[in-house]
């Protein structure tokens, strides 16, 4: 039994006394071994350890009213703040989802309680962040919903659907679709309903709702009624296509009372008289007869007064004679004998005393041939005027004879060459000069005053030149001639003139030199200067 | 119609054993009064019978350079026209002048005899004896045309 008094030992007890009490302090201590803090060998030291697990001493550092540990324990208890046990319920009697007094008594039930109803709210948004899973501009819940809200608009529906909900409005539009449709179909039929024809004599009345419009062919016009159609058509009537290619005309044309051609008569082209060809037709001669006589020999037919054949026949029966004046009989020219005059231009004949004169006129450039037969010998003279175009003799080598005279003036032999005397003593070959020039050399550069048959010049350092022919020499046995303009006035020339001894002339160009002569200048310098060559062939 | 009697062919020599050029690079062709050619192909096919290894170009008269003396040293392409190489223009140059002081050199060669024989002094006339001999001495250093027409005048007035 426990005593309220604490156990003393007084000097006058016993032993057994003092034995009593040392087992009473004893008890009342409890064994050591029994302690379970940490410090377990002396009273004290486990009590300090407890002391420092409890902190300051609690009624000066606890926040609570209540100053013990005990207390402040049930104080938080009580007082809801550390469990839900004094959670006060809304208007519905509802506790926000601890309605369950056990989730209500502890904290970790409460929290176990709110956490199971997180995972339901979780499941009901969608496993994702809504922020992240959201198809709405806005990516928080509220603003979703409000964007929702402002695309359905005014929640008041209009009359007719006032105060349904929107799934209802809808449920009912569509429940009235088929009667509205009727109804629209009605109406347009309605907006396109005709009550009135009108054709070219008058109008009648008609009704498209429930009237026909008949259309009535006859013989000229076919209907037929082909599913939604009426296709009118014109009726053949037995006209056929006429085709007037064939040197035909259209005759007859035949047509019904309704003005269609029923038929097309054609005939040939007949029976035409001088009347049915106009004045100056322009018909051509080659469609007379077979067609060999052109339009220019027909013309020649204008002017004609006699029958021709009869004129031809007296005129291939006359004798012509030609022969100089005073010379009597002269050369008579048969009926089977021809003079001809060939030329290509204009070309006149003309006698004045003893002479006749060949010209041609026109055109400028014209060639003027004229064979002479055998029978151009004897005094006198043959006189060609070119008029500066190009005279050619013809001369066979049969007939060379023919271009002497007995004076041997001119004489081509069988070789074609020409020769004259003209005062050289006799008649012999005469040769030409087939190329020459004037020219100037300065300034790395040719000029010419005259050429004939040179084509170029090519200049190749001072007094050092080449020049090619326009027509080519038959081979190079030709002369160069050539001089140079004297250097000084008034004397001798001291500049000359060489071929060119390095490189050979050929059918077609000839090198030559020019420079100072004579003295020590024999061999200087070759020198620009004007001069003057000749080819001689 | 014949070609243009104010061009000229460049005919280039391409061949050192062509000795028709005397030493010139090129030869200037020019088209005569009765050329009768229709086309400058035409031309440049007749001349190239006479120059097979040539390189030919028609210009306008008025490209080719004036200068007779030096014509032996242009040269011509078709991209920069005609040039002068200056080392063949150093040589004509000399030759210019060496010929140039002949006359010059007799002549005073004749007053040098004149003077010793009359014992007249001689230094001027040994002094411009041997400005005549030295008067080419200069002529490698000079990098330009001009200094060279400039020098191969210096004999002209004696």
């Amino acid at each position: 039994m426990t005593d309220s008094n604490f156990t003393k030992t007084f000097t006058t007890d016993n032993f057994t006394q003092f034995v009593n009490n040392t087992n009473t302090i004893g008890k009342e201590v409890g064994g050591l071994a029994r302690l379970t803090t940490t410090v377990d060998s002396d009273l004290v030291g486990a009590i300090n350890e407890l002391d420092s697990d409890i902190g300051a001493r609690p009624h000066t550092t606890l926040n609570t009213n209540s100053k013990t540990i005990t207390g402040a324990v049930n104080e938080i208890h009580t007082a809801g703040n550390a469990s839900l046990v004094g959670l006060t319920p809304d208007s519905a009697s509802k506790l926000g989802g601890f309605n369950d007094s056990a989730e209500r008594t502890t904290v970790g039930g409460a929290l176990n309680s709110l956490s199971a109803d997180v995972r339901i709210l979780d499941s009901d948004i969608g496993s994702a962040r809504a922020k992240t899973t959201l198809t709405t501009t806005s990516k928080n819940i509220v603003g979703s919903i409000n964007e929702l809200d402002a695309e359905l608009g005014d929640s008041a529906l209009d009359s007719g659907l006032t105060g349904m909900t929107i799934r209802r409005a809808i449920n009912a539009l569509d429940s009235n679709h088929d009667s509205a449709t009727t109804q629209l179909r009605t109406d347009i039929a309605n907006s396109f309903r005709y009550q009135t024809i009108s054709g070219d004599t008058g109008s009648d009345t008609v009704d498209s709702a429930n009237g026909s419009l008949a259309i009535v062919g006859d013989t000229s016009l076919s209907t037929t009624v082909s599913g939604n159609r009426v296709v009118i058509d014109h009726s053949v009537t037995g006209a056929t296509d006429v085709n007037n290619s064939g040197k035909t005309y259209v005759q007859d044309i035949t047509m019904d009372d309704a003005g269609h051609v029923t038929a097309i008569g054609s005939t040939a082209i007949s029976g035409l008289v001088n009347d049915d060809v106009a004045a100056g037709a322009g018909i051509n001669a080659e469609k007379i007869a077979d067609g060999s006589v052109s339009n220019t020999e027909f013309q020649a037919l204008n002017g004609i007064t006699g029958n021709i054949q009869t004129q031809l026949d007296s005129a291939n029966s006359t004798q012509f004679f030609l022969r100089r004046l005073g010379e009597s009989p002269g050369e008579q020219i048969n009926n089977n004998e021809t003079i001809t005059f060939n030329a290509s231009g204009g070309t006149s004949v003309s006698r004045s005393g003893a002479q006749i004169t060949y010209s041609s006129t026109a055109p400028s450039n014209s060639t003027v041939t004229i064979s002479a037969g055998t029978n151009m010998s004897g005094g006198g003279s043959f006189t060609l005027n070119g008029g500066g175009g190009t005279i050619t003799l013809n001369s066979s080598v049969t007939n060379v004879s023919q271009l002497n005279n007995d004076n041997n003036y001119l004489s081509p032999d069988a070789s074609s060459n020409i020769s004259f005397n003209s005062g050289y003593g006799s008649n012999a070959v005469v040769y030409g000069v087939r190329a020459f020039g004037r020219f100037n050399a300065y300034n790395n550069g040719i000029t010419t005053i005259h050429v004939k048959n040179l084509q170029y010049a090519v200049y190749f350092a001072q007094g050092l030149y080449a020049i090619t022919f326009a027509n080519a020499m038959p081979d190079t046995n030709y002369a160069i001639t050539g001089v140079c303009q004297g250097t000084v006035s008034g004397l001798h020339p001291t500049m000359g003139m060489s071929f060119d001894n390095v490189t050979a002339r050929s059918t077609s160009i000839f090198y030559i030199r020019t420079g100072p002569t004579g003295g020590a200048n024999s061999q200087g310098f070759a020198t620009n200067t004007p001069f003057d060559v000749a080819i001689v062939r | 119609m014949s070609i243009d009697l104010d061009k000229r062919m460049v005919i280039v020599n391409n061949d050192s054993d062509d000795l028709r050029f005397g030493g010139s690079n090129l030869a200037i062709c020019v088209p005569l009064e009765n050329a009768g050619v229709d086309s400058d192909g035409v031309w440049k096919s007749q001349m190239s019978n006479f120059f097979p290894t040539a390189s030919l170009y028609i210009v306008d008269k008025s490209e080719v350079p004036t200068d007779e003396l030096f014509f032996p040293a242009f040269k011509y392409s078709e991209d920069s026209g005609f040039s002068t190489d200056i080392t063949k223009a150093k040589e004509i140059t000399k030759q210019k002048l060496r010929a140039d002081r002949i006359p010059l050199l007799e002549a005073e060669d004749i007053k040098f005899q004149r003077a010793l024989e009359t014992g007249a002094d001689t230094t001027d006339i040994v002094a411009e004896k041997q400005r005549l001999r030295d008067i080419t001495n200069d002529v490698d250093a000079m990098t330009t045309e001009a200094q060279l027409i400039i020098k191969r005048a210096e004999l002209d007035s004696g």
